[in-house]
């Protein structure tokens, strides 16, 4: 069963818009129209690197009301574990590539009565196809927005010229920082927060929040961060006797995969639940790195979502 | 089956104070005024609290005075349903996020109070909704669009339309009500047995001093099975 039917796509145009960004333009191979979308939405890139493929999800910045083309950024990762490289430094103009379907893990809200957008470096990407449907509605919304300095202004200056007072640029390298407990502290009822951005900006954004009463229904974040590294392992699968090692650079999922296993997945970063697996023996410990198990599913030790996590142990046995 | 156990049935709690908020409002009916009492200990002393309430009810469970004894530093008492929930909807407006509503009273006054609360987007863990007092319905004849408020029995004769409505366990959050609809649209003149209270909350049942609505006098009491 191949779970995330794909599309093929050709690379219509790459920009570098910052020192560490690039802009691809995606178009579907034989031309057509793409599927639609919503902003905050993210395809999963297939890139097939010689002996590895990655897999890496990308927020589509591109207006959702044109399906022409779709247009990811991508930001260059030196220490990275090769798929941003592969995007900067393989893929050219005219590159073939596979993409997912569309899927949208970071919506807006229908109901909000205002709408706060808090993103930080390359962050940006799922909220500006965000403020792109924002900006065709009624409800009122503003973005903060973290950049690293004037050289990475590309999509802040863009962002300013456009929608003017709407948007506020925070330079962290002259030591601007957004207050984010003055942010959360006075919104009116029905206020609903996004936050796309590095780990320490989302925990704080929404620690603010919590700590000024609201709701974790009005609170949303999103982060694809790679899946970390660790120690090689063996997994066992139960139902086909197959025996899949995978490295210490790849995650569970990218070995199964590698195996050729279609194996579940939405995010790949640990957030939608899509991917759980069940473990059936264990003669270590399970390392979770994932957003979605409840703390009682870590103590019974018998779940895992192979897309972020892994396992310190000679055997793994997964009920697959 | 035209009676069913739809899981559109409202769900509701015992009141209890969410730390996790910073300003709390707290709207009470009719015997609703007894989970206010029942949370006021709970409850810490904050400018952050307020309580809106009336005593109106078709079960004259009239509780202003003892909440009014009890010490709260915004008490707003009001006349009637209306007119509460004309200042609900004020102080909403006025409302920060990281407020948690409660309301407590009877279904269809929570079925009102909710239905003002959605305008502001208050979400399932913002708002706690206790049911107390009447088990009275309220009914939305699907024929004529007439709402009746507190029906106590399974058929009621409509108002609009004069057709007997048969009250359905379908409860519809958009209009505040449960679903009438024609008891005997199938064979004319042929009705379900007419009970008094619902099911679900048949423990409260003794609380109505209410007559039951008239039902005309050629409904056979013949039961039709279903
Ligand atoms: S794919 Fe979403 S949690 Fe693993």
């Amino acid at each position: 069963m191949k779970t995330v039917e794909s599309i093929e796509v050709i690379i219509a145009a790459i920009e570098e818009l910052t020192p560490l960004i690039k802009r691809f333009t995606l178009r579907k191979v034989g031309g057509g129209s793409l599927p639609p979308f919503s902003g905050g939405s993210h395809v999963t890139v297939v890139m097939r690197g010689g002996e590895r493929t990655f897999r890496n999800p990308y927020s589509l910045l591109s207006s959702p009301r044109n399906l022409d083309s779709y247009e990811i950024a991508v930001r260059r990762d030196a220490q990275g574990r090769g798929g941003s490289l592969f995007m900067h430094h393989i893929v050219t103009v005219g590159t073939r590539l596979e993409i997912s379907h569309p899927i949208n893990l970071f919506p807006l809200s229908k109901l909000a009565r205002k709408q706060i957008l808090i993103a930080g470096g390359v962050g940006i990407t799922p909220i500006l196809a965000m403020v792109d449907d924002l900006s065709a509605g009624a409800i009122s919304w503003e973005l903060h927005y973290c950049i690293r300095g004037p050289d990475h202004a590309y999509f802040g200056t863009w962002l300013s010229e456009r929608y003017g007072d709407r948007v506020r640029l925070y330079d962290t390298s002259i030591g601007q920082r957004i207050d984010f407990a003055a942010l959360a502290g006075w919104q009116p009822l029905g206020t609903h927060l996004y936050v796309c951005g590095p780990q320490s900006m989302i925990v704080d954004a929404l620690e603010s929040g919590r700590v000024a009463g609201w709701p974790e229904s009005h609170l949303h974040a999103e982060q694809f961060a790679p899946p970390p590294v660790g120690e090689a392992f063996d997994v066992h699968l139960a139902g086909s006797g197959k025996i899949v090692q995978v490295s210490a650079e790849q995650s569970l999922l990218e070995a199964l995969e590698a195996a050729g296993i279609e194996a579940p997945y939405l995010c790949r970063s640990g957030a939608c639940g899509r991917c759980e697996l069940n473990v059936l023996e264990l003669d270590g410990e399970l390392l979770h790195n994932d957003h979605w198990l409840t703390e009682e599913d870590r103590l019974s030790g018998t779940k895992i979502m192979p897309c972020v996590s892994r396992a310190k142990c000679r055997r793994l046995v997964l009920d697959w | 089956m035209l009676v069913t156990d739809v899981k559109s049935r409202p769900q509701y709690q015992q009141l209890r104070f969410d730390a996790s908020g910073r300003f709390h409002l707290f709207v009470g009916q009719g015997e609703g005024g007894l989970a206010l009492l029942r949370v006021r200990s709970e409850l810490p002393d904050s400018e952050g609290i307020r309580v809106i309430y009336t005593g109106e009810s078709h079960t004259g469970s009239e509780l202003s005075e003892e909440l009014a004894s009890c010490r709260w530093r915004h008490l707003t008492l009001l006349p009637t349903q209306v007119a509460a929930l004309q200042v609900l909807d004020e102080v909403l407006a006025q409302s920060l996020i990281g407020t948690r509503l409660y309301v407590a009273g009877s279904e269809g006054f929570i079925g009102l109070a909710e239905q003002v609360a959605a305008r502001y987007d208050l979400q399932s863990d913002e708002l706690q909704r206790e049911h107390l007092g009447s088990s009275a319905r309220r009914v939305f004849c699907v024929h004529c669009q007439t709402s009746h408020d507190d029906v106590t029995t399974n058929i009621v004769p409509c108002r609009g339309c004069g057709r007997h409505l048969l009250v359905r366990d379908h409860y519809s959050r958009r209009l505040a009500a449960f679903m009438g609809v024609m008891a005997d649209a199938e064979v004319p003149g042929c009705f379900p047995e007419l009970t008094e209270g619902f099911a679900p909350f048949a423990a409260t049942n003794k609380t109505f001093n209410t007559p039951i609505p008239a039902i005309e006098p050629h409904i056979p009491a013949r039961v039709e099975s279903r």
